[in-house]
């Protein structure tokens, strides 16, 4: 498992799913170690698909996905390195949040020590709450959470889809804060997001889907362009107001790149 | 993986509740049986078998198999199989417990062996719970019972069984209606791999139960061909292990018959767990 290799490889993703619905469409992607990768893009873009391909959860109709170099799929190894929370936190409702973390510990890695639960649990910031049953903890209880669960062990790899669906303020701070903090200590984050300000304020690179395939890449900072903000790039380019040369420049190859072994360019 | 499943479905309410109502059933029973009929003759199960229930405590569990065997230990048995993968599923957590370097094999083997055990626990707890009840209320002395199908309005069959006998008998009878449920628990043990809906996997392993039952040449005479091939009718054989002989006619066919089901079934469950995406 050389860590030469990136995180994540996607050549050619394509995923047909049921009445042959086309979730994903020969999607190329790449991203480096260390990057905080946003993924844009609206509602059936091919976000969660994605994500989930790379989980082991779904199986692609065609394509190369790879996670550190090893062929991505059901039960493959690389996932040991990988933290994930994707369609919402998944917990046993009547243990406590700590039996839950307890559970997913033993379930990562063949066990962990109590120095990463400990970890986990300054993450989740749950204070007594830890001990109460999860069906009664709140909707942002659940959030910290799942992220918790997520970044246990210190995965080198964080897949997180719309962690900040639904959340106040000043959760969504505190997951912000746990994302910069997991970002500072080596892991590549990838995360999903409707809120472009989001992906702007947190990733160093971003991504815009639209109909399964990526339709632009690169730093923020390159997407965003002349425009004011993300949010105005990325309504330029969802409704084609954008030139196809235009496009090319967003899609040009960043750390974020389209396929393995393309040169990154200067932010 | 095994030890941790079984200790979460351990804590799980349901399996405390379901477990603890089939423990309370045969307790209800033997206090009702002692306020009002305990020294009636009752007639048991489908041979018939004549028993006076407060002749011995062992008449108890006899009654209690008989009581629970149609309905209320194929739900049970429904519940631990279909809550086993779609319970997950419909928490989420199947996600997370997919998303790791484990095969899905391995998963799956690891639901299938506790949900099993669990339902075994529950086919062993109804007669032991109600042997317990019956000998503390009506004390451990010989079984007597008149075989049914072997009397005539001239002559009683009786058949006494010492206490020993008896519990060997009703573990026999016990291992036997545990090997018929098999079929149902394979069935409800597939539905929970194809859905996110515990409770659409638990109906459906009842469905299967009431389907077999109802398409019973006893109900209706047109469905005589299928009979044989209905995975949960010949269960009832079970009281043929406390007649003197015991008459095993049908038996192995049935036996046979839920090897298959179960095969079939739970092949089945492999095969589209492999395949399955986790969309939800």
């Amino acid at each position: 498992m050389a860590d030469s290799s990136p995180p994540i490889l996607i050549e050619s993703l394509t995923k047909r799913l049921g009445r042959g619905v086309l979730a994903l469409d020969g999607l190329d992607l790449v991203v480096q170690h260390g990057q905080i990768v946003g993924l844009a893009g609206p509602n059936g873009a091919g976000k969660s698909v994605t994500m989930k391909i790379l989980l082991g959860l779904v199986r692609p109709s065609s394509g190369r996905v790879e996670l550190f170099g090893e062929p991505a799929h059901p039960g493959a190894k690389a996932l040991a390195r990988v933290g994930a929370l994707v369609d919402g936190p998944g917990f046993v409702p009547y243990l406590s949040g700590l039996q839950n973390l307890r559970l997913a510990a033993k379930a990562t890695n063949g066990g962990m020590g109590e120095a990463d639960i400990e970890r986990a649990l300054g993450i989740a910031g749950l204070g007594e709450a830890i001990e109460r049953p999860y069906k009664t903890y709140s909707h942002g209880m659940r959030y910290r959470l799942g992220l918790a669960q997520a970044l246990l062990g210190q995965p080198d790899l964080l897949l997180l889809d719309e962690p900040t669906t639904g959340l106040d303020p000043a959760h969504i701070v505190e997951i912000r804060s746990a994302i910069a903090d997991a970002a500072a200590a080596g892991t590549t984050v990838v995360f999903s997001s409707h809120q472009l300000s989001e992906i702007e304020r947190v990733c160093t690179h971003a991504v815009v889907m639209r109909g399964g395939r990526l339709i632009a890449s690169g730093s923020v900072a390159r997407l965003r362009g002349e425009h004011d903000s993300l949010d105005a790039a990325y309504l330029d380019l969802v409704a084609g107001n954008g030139s196809p040369e235009s496009s090319a420049d967003l899609r040009s190859p960043a750390p974020v790149e389209h396929a393995r072994g393309s040169a990154p360019p200067a932010p | 993986m095994i030890a941790a499943e079984l200790a979460q479905q351990w804590r799980r309410p349901r399996t405390l509740a379901t477990l603890g109502a089939l423990g309370c059933f045969t307790f209800a029973l033997t206090i009702a049986l002692a306020l009002s009929g305990g020294g009636d003759l009752q007639r048991v199960g489908d041979i018939p078998l004549l028993i006076v229930p407060d002749r011995a405590g062992a008449s108890i569990p006899v009654i209690a198999l008989a009581s629970t065997m149609k309905f209320f230990l194929p739900l049970a048995v429904a519940i631990f199989a279909g809550e086993s993968i779609a319970g997950d599923a419909a928490s989420g957590r199947l996600r997370y417990a997919l998303a790791r370097p484990l095969p899905r094999s391995r998963y799956l083997l690891a639901k299938l062996l506790v949900a099993l055990l669990l339902s075994l626990v529950a086919v062993v707890l109804v007669p032991l719970a109600a042997l317990l009840a019956g000998t503390i209320a009506f004390g451990w002395h010989p079984l007597t019972a008149i075989d049914g199908s072997s009397s005539t309005s001239l002559h009683s069959a009786i058949v006494t069984l010492e206490p020993a006998t008896t519990i060997v008998r009703l573990g026999i009878a016990d291992a036997y209606v545990a090997a018929g449920m098999l079929s149902i628990f394979a069935f409800a043990f597939l539905l929970s791999t194809l859905t996110t809906q515990p409770f659409a996997a638990v109906a459906g392993g009842v469905g299967l139960t009431l389907v077999s039952r109802v398409l019973n040449a006893d109900y209706l005479p047109g469905v005589a061909v299928l009979n044989s091939w209905m995975p949960n009718n010949d269960v009832d054989l079970w009281e043929h292990f406390l007649q003197r002989p015991t008459q095993t006619a049908g038996m192995s066919h049935f036996l046979l018959l839920q090897l298959i089901y179960a095969a079939v079934f739970l092949g089945a469950a492999w095969w589209w767990f492999q395949r399955r995406d986790i969309l939800a």
